[in-house]
């Protein structure tokens, strides 16, 4: 993997970068970095201050995130942990390269989660690294115990993706539901008519995602 | 232009095994031309697609399902005009009613 656009960090204070999360792309990668935190905005993502540890992170993610598209979709989060992962293990064959085979264990599900569908939602969202945005926009997820089936993204309203009582069944479930209606709304939100297949389309975001968690690639 | 602002086309899936025969009598228009067509995308966990459409008054429902068992693909659908918006599909409905009503 090459590290393109690596700039130094000598001398630099990211509390006076300016502020980039408006496209999904972002080379930088700061908002990306940390993913999404339910109810936390954006700004007091950083309230605990400066520190040089995070802004190493930061650096890091930003070179990654400008060689690998894929990050646009899911974050800079997951790709920044495959990436220190093979850093870190000088054995040639690292965690995150031997990945086939090995599922990812579900996080453990708080009595809050289980007490409030979305911030679950939001959590899994957080741990696979969705960015739940499309350009430039918000997106959100709200939990409609009445849905008859696993989700739904309307045209009229692409900012709000709703997930029934189906796509709770499991963790790897809730993902893939949750990649594969992003998908919708990011294609609305550009005027698209959101494709199900081929593509770019739904089918092949959310079950690329449910693969990855049961090991498969 | 589609609209899919109102859920109460839903209604169709929902009373799925009432309907004698497609099209049907559209839940917002009252016409007869409502349509309902889903799509297996993985037989093993019978993930899927639901669309449910009006070709009279353009109001449409789509969401992720699991299909049901005893449903089958329409041989006719190329799979990548498949979109959320029914545009292809009502092109289609000629073909997709008929699979329908051999279905039900």
């Amino acid at each position: 993997m090459m590290l393109t656009g690596t700039i130094s960090a000598a001398g630099r204070d990211p509390r006076s970068e300016c502020e980039t999360g408006v496209r999904d792309s972002d080379w930088m990668g700061t908002r990306m970095a940390y993913g999404y935190r339910y109810g936390v905005t954006q700004l007091a993502q950083k309230k605990n201050g400066f520190s040089f540890a995070d802004f190493g992170k930061e650096v890091l993610e930003g070179a990654v995130t400008g060689g690998l598209a894929s990050t646009a979709f899911y974050g800079a989060g997951k790709v920044f942990q495959a990436l220190t992962g093979s850093v870190r293990n000088n054995k040639g064959a690292t965690d995150s390269r031997n990945r086939i085979g090995n599922l990812v264990e579900p996080m453990d599900k708080t009595y809050e989660m289980a007490l409030n569908p979305e911030l679950y939602a939001n959590e899994v969202a957080d741990k696979y690294g969705i960015n739940l945005k499309g350009s430039g926009q918000k997106i959100s997820i709200s939990y409609n115990p009445s849905l008859t089936s696993s989700g739904k993204t309307v045209a009229t309203d692409p900012n709000i993706i709703e997930l029934g009582s189906i796509a709770f069944a499991s963790e790897e479930e809730l993902a893939n539901t949750i990649a594969h209606e992003l998908n919708h709304a990011r294609s609305f939100l550009k005027g698209g008519n959101a494709p199900e297949w081929g593509r770019g389309g739904a089918y092949p975001a959310g079950n690329a995602l449910a693969e990855y968690i049961r090991g498969e690639r | 232009m589609w609209k899919d602002a109102n859920n109460k086309v839903e209604e169709l899936y929902v009373n799925f095994k009432k309907i004698k025969k497609f099209p049907t009598e559209c839940p917002m228009c009252k016409k007869n031309d409502a349509h309902l067509y889903m799509h297996t995308y993985d037989e093993k966990t019978r993930r899927g697609g639901l669309w449910i459409w009006c070709s009279e008054c353009h109001t449409f429902f789509h969401s992720s399902i699991y299909v049901p068992r005893y449903w089958k693909n329409c041989v006719d659908i190329e799979l990548e005009n498949l979109c959320a918006i029914p545009i292809y599909l009502d092109e289609i409905k000629d073909k997709i009613d008929k699979h329908a009503n051999e279905l039900i």
